[in-house]
């Protein structure tokens, strides 16, 4: 015999008591509570997903020393007096050392970081472990020249205003993958407002379908 | 109210529903999917600057130009280079796959000796010491004339220090491994009086007529072939593959002609019949060059009548009739010989018979036809220092014998035939008829030095391997395959640090004749062989 069952048998037959016990059918208190912590687990649940959960999932690295890319910029003229290519039409990525010390044999400014870079570094013939926001994994293809001198695009569609920034920001890494933060992009939703919000190949695919009507070819960058 | 079991469905329900709803569930789809493709365990390549390097493929005859594609100067891949003479930008699947020797599991990995049925590793300077000894007791017992080398050709500057060698020790006997270039010499020698190479211009042709070379399938230029037989089609060039099996040259040619084996020459025999009697051969040629024409023609009448070449080959009469009036009728018709990849000796009759094809239609040096050419000399030597015991060696020493016929002496022989063998790129039990017959042959020769980058079926008759770079490790000059009409020579130099404990064969040669000493170490006077190479090579 269930509890509502129960509970009619036991009731006398005044019908008050009767609608009251009706009334606990209806109204069931047990559900009531299953309601709030519904509710409750759902709140909880909700926002730990979504402000708590990207806190754990990734991991924060500082770059060995900060970078002004604006000054470099403005020293330097723009992106691609760092960021080459070579004469084949591979691209550089970032600069190698050398490079760096056709300016930097000696320490140029006075800042702490700058020394950092040439005691360690420049002194030591030692390459900057550079952590790369936009590292993409080994099974893609990307060729810059296709994009920057091929279709003429500005390093800001993907890369947005790194050429702005006074300090290098942390870098963060996704614990299960690997990857940077950058790729999926800073929103955990994956929403995005400007072109270089995030890289994943979704975000290829949009502007691909959007300037050559077509997504691409999966071997195109999956060789 | 009362806490009971809804409350707790609802709070799982609600537990779920909240995650579900939230960002996480998807990005740990994402993220998990993700993670399954990059296992941590799983090598990855660096990345880093990429740059081409420059070479010759010397895998096999058709000696490609080749470029290497390298990663912060490690090489991961080799490309055909484009404006090479032959294979302009092609390359074959051998060749791409070629950075899998440099750490092939069965390369020798230092010089070995063996010991009993095992082998110990040895210093160089042990192993060089331990042949040197070897050679000078051979020498003193007045036998250097036993003492024999085998290579894979006679051109090019590795052989002739492996020939220089072998001469100031005392010895002629270096032989060259057989293939249809040498049979092709031969048979250019006997018909045209001259010693040329024969240069095949399968490009420029309209009809090949092919008896059994496997024309893409590795023989002669490999690559050049591949383009000459896809643009085919476009150009309207004839191919008619006579073997007996399907091959894939067969499979791609435009006739196949399933042929009794053994029998090729006999319808060649049969086609030049046919030609003379139905007045298709080239008139003029014939009586400018050809001396004894009506004895020829004489002799394919009585010998090779039709019924006769049909009862032979197995071929229908009507069959070879079409080939002989469809190869006579085009404009610039080649008949090539030399079966699968040419890489055999082939037979003197066979190829014969069909080079007096190309006579009849007078094909001779002209585009379309067969070329000679007389074999570049680009070396030049400095004289070598004999001492008594080499000229006398030399004098009494074997001469004008082929590989072949030195194994069957071998056998015949009760007291050893040959004293030592050196052997370098060339692999005997395996490339040649009879194997068994060759392995009983080389278990029979008392002291083997193998040169070897592998351990083949050739180097485990060894008692010492000084073990080669392979052809990325190390500097050498490349003469090219006959395969086309244009005779190269290419210069192959090392893009791979050597992986092992190896030496360019050249300069373990120098190093033996150093610890040979006397007027063997005098006739070496160079550092290393980059230095000879350089002094030799007058182009
Ligand atoms: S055809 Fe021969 S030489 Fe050319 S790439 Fe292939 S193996 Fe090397």
């Amino acid at each position: 015999m269930s509890e509502i069952e129960e509970k009619i048998e036991n009731s006398s037959v005044n019908d008050d008591k009767v609608g009251l016990a009706q009334e606990n059918i209806k109204g069931d208190s047990g559900l009531g509570l299953g309601v709030i912590f519904f509710i409750l687990a759902f709140v909880v649940f909700f926002l730990s997903g979504w402000l708590l959960f990207p806190k754990l999932l990734y991991s924060k690295k500082q770059q060995p020393f900060n970078f002004n890319h604006r000054l470099h910029v403005q020293e330097m003229g723009d992106c691609e007096s760092c960021h080459s290519f070579r004469e084949d039409g591979s691209f550089t990525g970032i600069p190698q050392i050398g490079m760096c010390v056709e300016c930097h044999e000696e320490q140029l400014g006075d800042t702490k970081d700058e020394e950092i870079f040439v005691t360690q570094y420049v002194e030591n013939e030692k390459e900057v472990p550079w952590l790369i926001y936009s590292r993409q994994p080994d099974c893609v293809f990307f060729s810059h020249a296709a994009h920057v001198i091929g279709a003429n695009m500005d390093c800001k569609t993907c890369h947005g205003d790194i050429g702005e920034s006074t300090i290098s920001k942390p870098y963060e890494v996704n614990r299960i993958t690997g990857y940077s933060r950058d790729i999926w992009g800073k929103n955990i939703w994956g929403i995005k407002k400007h072109s270089w919000d995030s890289m994943k190949m979704d975000d290829c695919a949009e502007c691909h379908l959007k300037e050559t009507q077509s997504k691409g070819a999966c071997f195109q960058c999956h060789k | 109210m009362k806490v009971d079991r809804r409350s707790f469905l609802g709070l799982g329900l609600g537990a779920a529903a909240g995650m579900a709803v939230s960002p996480s569930t998807w990005k740990l789809m994402d993220d998990s999917s993700i993670w399954t493709q990059n296992w941590p365990w799983t090598p990855v390549p660096k990345d880093g600057e990429v740059t081409f390097d420059n070479t010759v493929c010397s895998l096999c005859s058709g000696n490609c130009g080749i470029s290497i594609r390298k990663i912060n100067g490690r090489p991961v891949k080799i490309e055909g280079r484009h404006g090479y003479p032959g294979n302009d930008g092609g390359i074959c699947l051998h060749g791409i796959s070629g950075l899998q020797y440099v750490y092939d599991s069965s390369r020798v990995k230092s010089p070995l000796i063996k010991k009993g049925d095992t082998w110990e590793k040895i210093s160089w300077e042990n192993a060089v010491k331990l042949v040197a000894q070897e050679i000078t007791k051979i020498r003193n017992n007045s036998k250097a004339d036993k003492i024999a080398c085998i290579t894979d050709k006679k051109q090019g500057t590795i052989s002739g220090l492996f020939e220089r060698l072998l001469k100031t020790i005392g010895s002629n006997n270096f032989f060259a491994m057989e293939s249809m270039e040498h049979t092709w010499m031969t048979t250019l020698e006997k018909i045209h009086g001259i010693n040329a190479l024969p240069d095949f211009d399968l490009e420029n042709s309209d009809f090949i007529l092919s008896f059994g070379c496997g024309f893409i399938e590795g023989w002669g230029s490999p690559v050049n072939n591949f383009k000459i037989n896809s643009s085919r089609k476009e150009k309207g060039t004839q191919l008619v593959q006579i073997e007996p099996r399907l091959s894939n040259t067969a499979a791609n040619a435009d006739m196949w002609i399933p042929i009794k084996p053994g029998t090729e020459a006999d319808l060649a025999f049969g086609i030049a019949n046919i030609i003379i009697t139905d007045n298709l051969y080239n008139k003029t040629y014939i009586s400018k060059f050809s001396k004894n024409f009506n004895n020829f023609a004489e002799m394919v009448k009585e010998k090779y009548s039709i019924e006769k070449v049909v009862a032979i080959t197995g071929i229908k009469e009507l069959t070879i009739r079409k080939i002989a009036g469809d190869f006579a009728k085009a404009s610039s018709p080649i008949a090539i010989a030399g079966k699968g990849r040419g890489e055999t000796a082939g037979s003197f009759r066979e190829i014969t018979a069909v080079h007096v094809l190309n006579c009849l239609l007078g094909n001779i040096n002209k585009n379309g036809g067969i070329w000679t050419s007389t074999p570049i000399v680009y070396d030049k030597w400095q004289s070598v220092e004999m001492d008594d015991i080499a000229l006398k060696g030399v004098e009494k020493s074997l001469n004008n014998q082929s590989v072949s016929s030195l194994f069957t002496n071998i056998n015949l022989s009760s007291n050893p035939f040959i004293e030592a063998l050196f052997i370098y790129n060339a692999n005997p039990c395996f490339s040649m008829r009879n194997t068994k017959a060759i392995q009983k042959a080389m278990e029979k020769i008392p002291f083997v030095v193998s040169f070897s980058s592998y351990m083949d079926e050739t180097t485990k008759y060894a008692d010492i391997i000084l073990p080669s770079h392979i052809f990325l490790e190390r500097y050498e000059d490349i003469t090219g395959s006959s395969g086309m009409a244009k005779s190269i020579i290419g210069l192959s130099k090392p893009l791979v640090k050597p992986v092992f404990d190896t030496k360019n064969p050249g300069d373990s040669i120098l190093m033996l004749a150093n610890a040979l000493k006397g007027s063997i170490a005098v006739s070496f006077p160079w550092e290393n062989y980059k230095e000879c190479l350089k002094n030799i090579f007058f182009f």
